[in-house]
């Protein structure tokens, strides 16, 4: 008995060309200023989400008859182009946060090599602290009242405490900081 | 990929989510402007992430100079390309 996945070349396709949709998008809203940087990560995934599904859709349009194969199909593509998706949005972290990125991108600026003193000059612990606060006060993550600073949203202290909780998973110590 | 990625992630802590916590813990009180800078230090957020360079032979230091190894400037060139296609004016960090 043949059964019906749905299984073809196409489908191995589907969560590439949604991943390249993403990216294409994000790149798109981002380059043209159309939006910030962030929202232009949240929009480019979920169009790249939304080609997904439509394409798996019109391979299955009978979803009720869906087989466990064809699911377990769906289910795969979309764990890769959430893999790809995410590997990605760490990439554009990395090109704009990263200390280490920063500090190589300075050194390369001078093949003649720096000193510390001529590295910190170009980047130091109070310029960080200051683009990382108007960070989170321009995406509302905190605020900033009387010459206090409170937590206003939710979703970096939610990545922060899943970061401690990785970290203690990962390598069994705690932060750095503390 | 994405194992790799989140490990370096997680390997050092990231000093933003650091704030927001330390500003959290803070709670209904808030926490003044000017206390950050007592323990974000260049000892701390800096330099520590300059002897990683030397020691994943991204950089070497050589008669007190610092200079990019050449995975160092391939590694560069990657991300200047992306930050100039995506027209990243600040210089990030």
């Amino acid at each position: 008995m043949i059964i019906e996945t749905g299984a073809n070349g196409f489908n191995l396709l589907i969560p590439l060309l949604s991943f390249s949709v993403n990216v294409t998008f994000q790149a798109f809203l981002f380059r043209s200023r159309s939006c910030g940087l962030l929202k232009s990560e949240y929009i480019g995934f979920t169009l790249g989400l939304v080609l997904l599904l439509s394409l798996q859709l019109s391979l299955h349009p009978m979803l009720p008859e869906l087989t466990l194969d064809a699911l377990a199909i769906v289910i795969v593509n979309l764990l890769i182009f959430c893999g790809l998706s995410y590997c990605y949005f760490h990439f554009i972290n990395l090109c704009t946060t990263a200390r280490r990125i920063r500090l190589v991108r300075d050194l390369f600026a001078s093949p003649s090599g720096l000193t510390l003193d001529q590295i910190l000059e170009n980047y130091n612990a109070q310029d960080m602290l200051s683009k990382r606060i108007q960070r989170l006060l321009n995406s509302g993550q905190i605020v900033e009242q009387n010459g206090r600073y409170f937590a206003s949203k939710h979703l970096v202290l939610f990545a922060a405490w899943l970061m401690v909780i990785l970290k203690f998973i990962f390598l069994g110590k705690g932060s750095e900081y503390d | 990929m994405a194992y790799l990625i989140t490990y370096s992630a997680v390997e050092v802590d990231s000093p933003s989510l650091v704030m927001t916590m330390t500003i959290q813990k803070a709670g209904g009180k808030g926490f003044p402007v000017t206390d950050f800078k007592n323990f974000i230090t260049d000892e701390l957020v800096v330099i520590p992430r300059v002897n990683d360079l030397v020691h994943d032979k991204i950089a070497k230091f050589e008669g007190g100079i610092y200079k990019l190894t050449p995975k160092g400037i391939n590694l560069a060139k990657i991300f200047n390309t992306y930050r100039n296609f995506l027209k990243l004016k600040d210089k990030g960090g």
